[in-house]
């Protein structure tokens, strides 16, 4: 009979919805509750007194047994988790599936143990559940990281990788539970700076991106990976996830590239095909261009030379015929006696050799051997007198309109370079339109707004706009975009843009100003050039015709003229005396030097640079040292040495030869009356 | 000053540490079962501490987030075993025990009954071990986890006062090629602590064959 | 006849354990200590031991690379490594390096057992 404690205690058992299995010091079953009966399949009376190993034949649960063990001799309790031992138990559920179960193994009775209880739950339910969430958040994870072809790794807060994906087990050649464990530091070369890319991760909240560091494979070889890497938690873990992107065929074509740039520098055949292939690679093209530039520049200035050619030779030669046809006469006269006669013939021979003088200036500018000479400037006047020289250029099937603001600001530059730049623009313009079209010149005054003076990369203010604006077959996007980088030069566009807008840049940033390009394929193209106000008047020398030059001769100044050709010296003397000024001569440096170091009054020295002893300039410094005030007009031959102006100071101007006697008349004038 | 404080003699703590090890070393053949695999054992370091002393050792890991599994015993002495190590390395250990290539996902799902079985079978090992050399029993708890810093461990009774001593293991265990440092405290009271030394004297002096003073103070 | 034997513990209670097996086996014997694996080696070469007796887990050396490096140095001493770390690759490492394995805590018929067990190995060998 059971006594009633004991009924109740076997009856509370038997409610309980879980396992209960009592054994002896000898490991012996002296209590099973109903729910081991129904999870067996075996009845208390069929196991009391026998041992699990003879319930359960031919099962290996060491675990459970030496748990049991310790149990009886030691006093120790233990757990042993479904999850990590798989349900050693045969048992079913209710409705025969297999019953997945967590154990628990304690002591019952204290000092001594009497005895040890095996208590056995259920976790099937749990176990699916988890699994099913488990296997979901698996397969949104496998779709993303592991056919990914970048490396992406798991690393924990000690550093170690967590979790590796298979690009990462094939890039670095270790197998997945190599990778796992291991510091992560082991797949960077000592050269790339993993630890504080890896510190940066897991102690900010904002994500290290495009790292470039060295990975460094099993076998030793390296690769170039670009690292990204942010942190994440699960619960209060912190967990840094890094993506590597191989970039090592990017860099290899950046060496090589590098490499091959360097190897090409003079071909420009190789840096042709160099930059076809890496278009996008603007060091290498700037090196290309840099290189190339010159060579191009010079090419395209013959083949605009070519262009000029054709339509100045015949002028030339019309000159040289009035030239030689008039002296032919004048000969002829003088023979006769009717000398009185000769004067006119003399004038036209005259004119047309100064006609003639002035075409080879414009070649001379043109090919860019022209003195840079500033100087207060109307852009209409300018325009007006280039426009017999512009129709001749763009030929008869393109139409040409002038559009001009009245009363245009001055501008200051140097007159010759803004004619070659119109005369540039306009050629590109009659490229650009070879079926015909129009041409149109517009000059405006602009203020610009901060906006657009930022957008010109010039000061906001007041500007004078020439635009150039062709009919044509305008450039599509890409060149347009190229045409501004990186030198704003459309040098490499090719068809259509003849003649370099750098040099055209080149001037205007000189000058201050900008230059805009607006062009669509079918819509034609206009070029626009800024140039910023000139505050202040003409020279007077520039334009003042009206200005009688007998109306401020005085017999007081003095001008040394320094000149070793004789012919040149004579006709300086000559304008002067007929200036009215008195003149002193010296047909070498060391002469002149002389004159200057005396107490000698002198006003204004007229020097040729190239004097065959020491260098004119070297007279004007030897004569500024000894008179504050000089002023000095160097007269050149060699008009490439006065085209870098940058040794004028103040009080010193520069005339080309050849020139007309009147423009340095007036030179000379307007410098002896400027104070 | 502290309170009465206990100290061993250098026999007592060698016969201590003998004890430890024999323990740890079953502990590991234990653990080699779970992960199929040796478990490469440092000789563990002995030493008698305050709390305030276990609290700032236990600090100076790099790491201050730790992570321990503890376990209660009561019997003839009274206490607390804790198995500690820095939260990092618990992954480690995790996967280990788990065995294959588990997820990450799995990993941090398992690692509270991972801990716990892990925990379990070191520390069954350790304090079973002692108790049957003792001859002595001592009913051990079901293993719990705990996560912390290092002074949350040890504010639970016992020990009752600062100045309760920590028997303190420093032990270094090797699974999978990966190194796990940890420590093993049990927080004893002063009358345990008592008891402890004299189990161990007896202990040495069974030994030593000196039986005069033998089996009197069992009870 | 009397035979000589080396105990190598870091621990003084361990050897202590040793001892007192040796003891109630063969009182006569003669027993030497050390407690790490410099003193053991300075012993062997002194003392020429017919036995060791030796821990495996020791800090610095361990006692299978120590047993492996006395039987290089002497191959004719046996060696016995004594652990409760009986992980089935200890026990293999102990014999690879020519060495028995002794369970701990020692007990006197293990111990018996190794002698018994090396004595007969001689005997086969013709010694």
């Amino acid at each position: 009979m059971l006594t009633n404690d004991q009924y109740a205690e076997s009856a509370i058992f038997d409610a309980l919805e879980g396992g209960i299995i009592v054994l002896d010091l000898h490991e012996r079953i002296v209590n099973w509750n109903a729910w081991m009966t129904s999870a067996s399949g075996q009845s208390f009376e069929t196991v009391y007194g026998k041992t699990l190993s003879e319930i359960f034949p031919g099962l290996m649960f060491r675990r459970l047994a030496s748990a049991i063990k310790l149990a009886l001799e030691s006093g120790a309790s233990t757990g042993i988790s479904n999850a990590l031992n798989s349900s050693p138990l045969p048992l079913r559920t209710r409705s025969r599936r297999k019953l997945l179960h967590d154990i628990k193994v304690s002591p019952i009775g204290s000092s001594p143990i009497t005895a040890c209880l095996v208590f056995i739950t259920d976790v099937t339910m749990a176990t699916h559940r988890e699994q099913y969430l488990r296997d979901q958040q698996k397969a949104r994870y496998n779709a993303v990281v592991e056919s990914a072809p970048d490396v992406i790794i798991t690393i924990d807060g000690a550093g170690c990788i967590q979790m590796a994906n298979p690009a990462a087990v094939s890039q670095f050649g270790y197998t997945l539970n190599e990778l796992t464990g291991k510091d992560a530091a082991i797949l960077f070369d000592e050269r790339s700076d993993w630890p504080t890319t890896w510190r940066t991760a897991v102690e900010s909240s904002t994500p290290v991106q495009s790292k470039e560091l060295i990975a460094i494979h099993k076998d030793g070889s390296l690769s170039y990976v670009e690292a990204s890497a942010s942190r994440w938690n699960i619960g209060a873990r912190a967990l840094v996830t890094v993506i590597l992107r191989n970039i090592t065929e990017r860099r290899a074509i950046n060496l090589a590239l590098r490499a091959s740039e360097a190897a090409a520098r003079n071909s420009a055949a190789a840096l042709a095909d160099l930059n076809q292939s890496l278009e996008q690679r603007v060091e290498q093209r700037t090196a290309q261009l840099m290189n190339a530039e010159e060579a191009l520049r010079q090419s395209q200035k013959m083949e605009a030379i070519g262009q000029l050619t054709g339509g100045i030779a015949h002028d030339f030669n019309n000159l040289l015929q009035g030239i030689t046809g008039s002296l032919h006469v004048t000969q002829k006269l003088i023979a006769l006696g009717r000398i009185g006669e000769t004067d006119r013939f003399l004038k036209a021979a005259i004119d047309s050799a100064y006609r003639a003088a002035s075409l080879t200036h414009r070649l001379l500018a043109f090919s860019r051997q022209q003195p840079i000479d500033p100087r207060p400037l109307n852009v209409n006047e300018l325009i007006t007198s280039m426009e017999e020289l512009l129709r001749r250029t763009i030929g008869e099937t393109v139409q040409m309109n002038f559009t001009a603001a009245d009363s245009l600001w001055l501008i200051r530059c140097d007159a010759n370079q803004l004619e070659n730049a119109i005369l540039n623009l306009a050629i590109n313009a009659r490229d650009a339109m070879p079926d015909g079209g129009t041409l149109t010149i517009e000059m405006s005054n602009k203020i610009l707004d901060s906006a657009e003076a930022a957008l010109r990369e010039l000061q906001p203010g007041e500007h004078v706009r020439l635009i150039v604006k062709d009919t044509g077959e305008g450039m599509p996007a890409e060149v347009r975009a190229r045409v501004f980088e990186p030198f704003f030069t459309t040098k490499a566009i090719g068809k259509g843009t003849g003649l370099g807008l750098s040099m055209i840049y080149g001037f205007v940033k000189q000058s201050n100003g900008s230059v805009l390009i607006e062009s669509e394929v079918g819509k034609g193209t206009s070029i626009e050039v800024c140039l910023p106000r000139y505050q202040g008047n003409l020279d007077v020398e520039a334009t003042d015709e009206t200005n009688p030059r007998e109306s401020r001769a005085g017999l007081d100044e003095v001008v040394l003229v320094v000149e070793d050709e004789g012919v040149v010296r004579l006709l300086v003397v000559e304008v002067l005396k007929e200036l009215g000024y008195y003149a002193l001569e010296a047909q070498n440096g060391a002469s002149a030097v002389q004159i200057l170091e005396s107490r000698q009054r002198i006003d204004l020295l007229i020097t040729d640079l190239g004097l065959p002893d020491i260098s004119g300039n070297e007279v004007a410094r030897i004569g500024i040292a000894n008179r504050k005030n000089l002023k000095v007009l160097f007269m050149t031959g060699y008009a490439e040495k006065a085209a870098s102006n940058s040794f004028l100071q103040e009080g010193m101007e520069i005339i080309t030869k050849p020139f007309p006697m009147d423009l340095l008349a007036e030179r000379i004038r307007s410098m002896i009356e400027t104070r | 000053m502290d309170a009465p404080s206990i100290g061993l003699t250098e026999l007592e703590l060698d016969a201590l540490t003998e004890l430890v090890n024999l323990g740890v070393s079953n502990a590991a053949f234990s653990l080699r079962e779970m992960v199929k695999e040796e478990v490469i054992l440092s000789v563990p370091k002995v030493s008698l501490v305050s709390c305030d002393e276990a609290i700032s050792i236990l600090g100076e890991q790099a790491t201050r987030r730790l992570v321990a599994v503890q376990q209660n015993f009561d019997g003839a002495i009274n206490g607390r075993a804790l198995l500690i190590f820095p939260e990092v390395n618990s992954l480690e250990l995790v996967r280990a025990v788990v065995g294959g290539a588990p997820s990450l996902e799995d990993i941090a799902e398992l690692e509270q009954e991972a801990l716990a079985e892990t925990g379990n079978v070191l520390l069954n090992g350790c304090l079973g071990t002692i108790a049957n050399i003792l001859n002595r029993t001592l009913k051990i708890s079901l293993p719990e986890v705990i996560y912390g810093e290092s002074g949350d461990f040890f504010k639970e009774p016992p020990p009752r006062s600062a100045s309760d001593r920590v028997l303190f293991v420093y032990i270094n265990f090797a699974l999978r090629g990966g190194d796990l440092k940890g420590y093993i405290a049990m927080l004893l009271d002063i009358p345990s602590l008592r008891t402890l030394q004299q189990l161990l004297k007896e202990l040495i002096e069974n030994i030593a064959g000196q039986t005069s003073i033998s089996k009197t103070h069992v009870d | 006849m009397v035979k000589k034997v080396l105990i190598v513990d870091d621990s003084k209670l361990a050897r202590m354990g040793v001892i007192r097996a040796l003891k109630a086996l063969h009182p006569d014997w003669e027993t030497e200590e050390a407690s790490n694996a410099e003193d053991a080696f300075a012993n062997v070469k002194a003392n020429l031991p017919d036995f060791i007796l030796m821990d495996y887990n020791m800090p610095g050396k361990d006692g299978i690379t120590l047993a492996a490096e006395l039987r290089e140095f002497d191959s004719s001493i046996c060696v016995a490594v004594i652990s409760a770390n009986h992980q089935v690759e200890v026990v293999n490492r102990a014999q690879a390096a020519g060495a028995a394995f002794l369970p701990k805590p020692l007990t006197e018929k293990a111990l018996a057992g190794f002698f018994e067990t090396t004595a007969q190995q001689r005997n086969a060998t013709g010694k």
